[in-house]
């Protein structure tokens, strides 16, 4: 099924949670919204699956409006996350729930859903738990429960909200592949909600990176990582030396840093942020440069230095690998050059134009002053 | 015990210190029989204290018969409407944001901050023959103060907030995402209501009910002023041993008295046999 997400907006009150998302997710596709908290991805998989309304915009699946369509009758599968499943009914009775409801019509016979339970236990690898409540069940468990729940109705759409968030970081781990395996026997087009990278990184086809109720950027881990869209998605993957920089007709002015082997970049004056990884930068000893290595350290198959470059803050972060370098190649002190390679640059509205507050702050020390001459 | 105390520095005073918890269990004792078991007995004293046989005819005697009956008819009819109006006013309160939420809430609260005495002359000012709607209600030839359904009012107002109090909390914790969950499997309300709701707030809905119980059972200021207290005919259990007590019918009064206290003592059992469970399922939760 092929998600249409168009110009979708919401609202709380006065916030505005959804601020216009336009995306497009394919069949079977497997797709993440990465996100920091606050930044409306929860809200945007509520939508999806029929339990929020957008206060503006449009959503189709397979071209078919679901925004006229009630949640009951959209066949989507929701993992919560925090399971809700339903403390007063067996593990097999949870997983049926969505079968035994339906009217006689549709619904399978007995034996029918004993035998879909059966098959769901065991694809969830927990085949002896079905006699079991879901309080008597560890929380890798109750996961599975409640996929397994979720899995019953063959949903046309699988939408996970946070789907490891509760659980330890080993149990994670296996439950991540579980779950691509799952994903990909299946078929289905799937949704899920993190606020960790590395597994949004790892899960999805694809990642959508979302911040203030907007999307920044949609892509792979690859695109993601060598393109970031916005200075928000470079200082989110992190790990990136950020440098403040001014930009003079299309010139980058950085003293203190040898940028000559970066290219030209299109972008207006002003201030601007360069944001370069520590293995894209070198180091070369040069008496003269104001540089100075702060400390050394060693990081596998890597050095790590950081570099305290006047005008800058915090330190330079720089790794460069271990063979390259000679033994005793630089030290704790070293007056060195340093070299960028590679790096992305965005200019910093916000420094750029005049900030309010700070106006804001001085007029009200002035009144202030002018009360304590009264 | 006594190896922790021992290596406590203040070892000298272990003594004292033990002795404090048991004076103020004492006192706990000894007030509790003083004020609690005391009168009980009391109670069970006075109403057999001339034989079973007389203790029988005063329960069956008619008037005392009507009583236990028409306060047991009230309860009958309370506790329903409370239970469904609790659970649709704590659906409402807890699955729902709308304007005048909190308001909501504090109405409910009402009749727990009002002397039920001033709830019975509010009905009387409102529903007797001098009260607001009484001419067109004795035009309708309806009779609401001094009959059943005066008494059944003013029992439902006093004892409305026992049903919501105890189920907010518990469905406030719960949240919504069970019923969220069971939307998305497709289930309709009624279902979500009949098979994800109910047994998750049955313990307390049963807690709120007994408390329910309890009260529009022992209900005497509100029912006094509405009731009339015609004999045979609009006398609660309450009132009835207050009539009996004025007549100096000591046995009679304790007799009626007895009965009240054993469904009390019935309703306390069935609210500690409730509570334990619900801790049980609020542990689980």
């Amino acid at each position: 099924m092929a998600i249409e997400i168009q110009g979708i907006e919401r609202r709380f009150a006065a916030t505005r949670v959804l601020r216009g998302i336009d995306l497009s997710i394919r069949d079977g596709e497997l797709a993440a919204l990465l996100g920091p908290s606050g930044s409306g991805k929860t809200t945007l998989l509520r939508i999806l699956a029929g339990l929020d309304w957008p206060n503006a915009g449009a959503l189709h699946v397979d071209d078919a409006n679901w925004l006229a369509l009630e949640a009951q009758r959209r066949g989507v599968g929701f993992v919560f996350q925090n399971y809700a499943l339903f403390p007063h009914m067996s593990v097999a009775d949870n997983i049926a729930f969505g079968l035994t409801i339906r009217p006689r019509a549709t619904r399978p016979s007995k034996s029918e859903i004993a035998r879909r339970v059966a098959e769901l236990l065991e694809m969830m690898q927990i085949p002896d738990l079905g006699g079991r409540f879901p309080a008597q069940l560890s929380g890798g468990q109750r996961q599975r429960v409640a996929l397994a729940r979720a899995l019953a109705i063959e949903p046309k759409v699988l939408l996970l909200d946070e789907p490891f968030g509760a659980l330890d970081a080993s149990i994670r781990k296996d439950l991540r592949s579980w779950l691509r395996q799952i994903h990909d026997r299946l078929g289905t087009t799937t949704v899920f909600v993190t606020h960790d990278q590395e597994e949004a990184f790892e899960l999805a086809d694809r990642v959508v990176i979302m911040s203030e109720g907007r999307i920044e950027q949609v892509g792979s881990a690859e695109e993601i990582h060598a393109r970031p869209a916005s200075a928000f998605v470079a200082r989110f993957l992190g790990d990136a030396n950020e440098l403040p920089v001014t930009v003079q007709s299309g010139r980058i002015r950085a003293p203190g840093l040898d940028i000559t082997r970066l290219g030209r970049f299109a972008i207006g004056d002003g201030e601007a942020d360069l944001f370069v990884r520590p293995w894209e930068i070198t180091l070369e000893a040069d008496a003269s440069a104001p540089a100075r290595i702060e400390s050394v350290s060693a990081a596998g198959a890597n050095l790590r230095f950081t570099v305290d470059v006047p005008g800058y803050e915090p330190p330079v972060t720089v790794e460069m690998p271990r063979r390259d370098l000679g033994d005793d190649a630089f030290a704790r002190g070293d007056r060195v050059r340093v070299i960028a390679h590679a790096a992305r640059l965005f200019s910093a509205p916000e420094r750029n134009a005049p900030s309010p507050s700070v106006a804001d702050v001085a007029a009200g020390g002035l009144s202030a002053q002018r009360r304590l001459s009264i | 015990m006594i190896g922790t105390t021992s290596t406590a520095p203040a070892d000298a005073h272990h003594i004292p210190r033990a002795l404090v918890p048991r004076l103020l269990i004492g006192l706990g004792i000894i007030s509790t029989a003083l004020f609690i078991v005391t009168p009980l007995a009391v109670i069970f004293a006075q109403a057999f204290s001339h034989g079973v046989d007389v203790y029988m005819a005063n329960i069956l005697a008619p008037d005392t018969l009507h009583a236990i009956y028409l306060t047991i008819l009230v309860t009958v009819i309370v506790v329903p409407v409370n239970i469904a109006f609790g659970i649709a006013a704590a659906w409402a309160i807890t699955k729902f944001d709308f304007r005048g939420k909190k308001l909501l809430l504090t109405l409910i609260e009402i009749p727990f901050s009002i002397s039920p005495i001033v709830a019975g002359v509010t009905y009387i000012l409102l529903y007797g023959a001098q009260g607001l709607l009484g001419p067109w209600l004795i035009g309708m030839e309806l009779r609401i103060m001094f009959a059943l359904p005066g008494i059944v009012l003013v029992t439902l107002f006093v004892t409305s907030p026992f049903v919501v109090r105890e189920l907010v909390p518990l469905m406030q914790v719960q949240g919504s995402e069970q019923e969220e969950a069971a939307v998305t499997l497709g289930a309709s309300g009624w279902q979500i209501f009949a098979r994800v709701t109910l047994p998750n707030i049955r313990w307390a809905l049963l807690y709120g009910a007994v408390l329910c119980s309890a009260r529009a059972i022992g209900e005497f200021g509100a029912v006094s002023v509405v009731s009339g207290n015609i004999r045979g005919q609009t006398n609660t259990l309450p009132l009835q041993v207050e009539l009996l007590y004025h007549d100096y019918n000591t046995v009679g009064a304790f007799a009626a008295a007895s009965t009240l206290t054993l469904i009390a003592i019935i309703a306390l059992f069935a609210k500690v046999a409730i509570e334990y469970r619900l801790g049980d399922q609020r542990a689980h939760a």
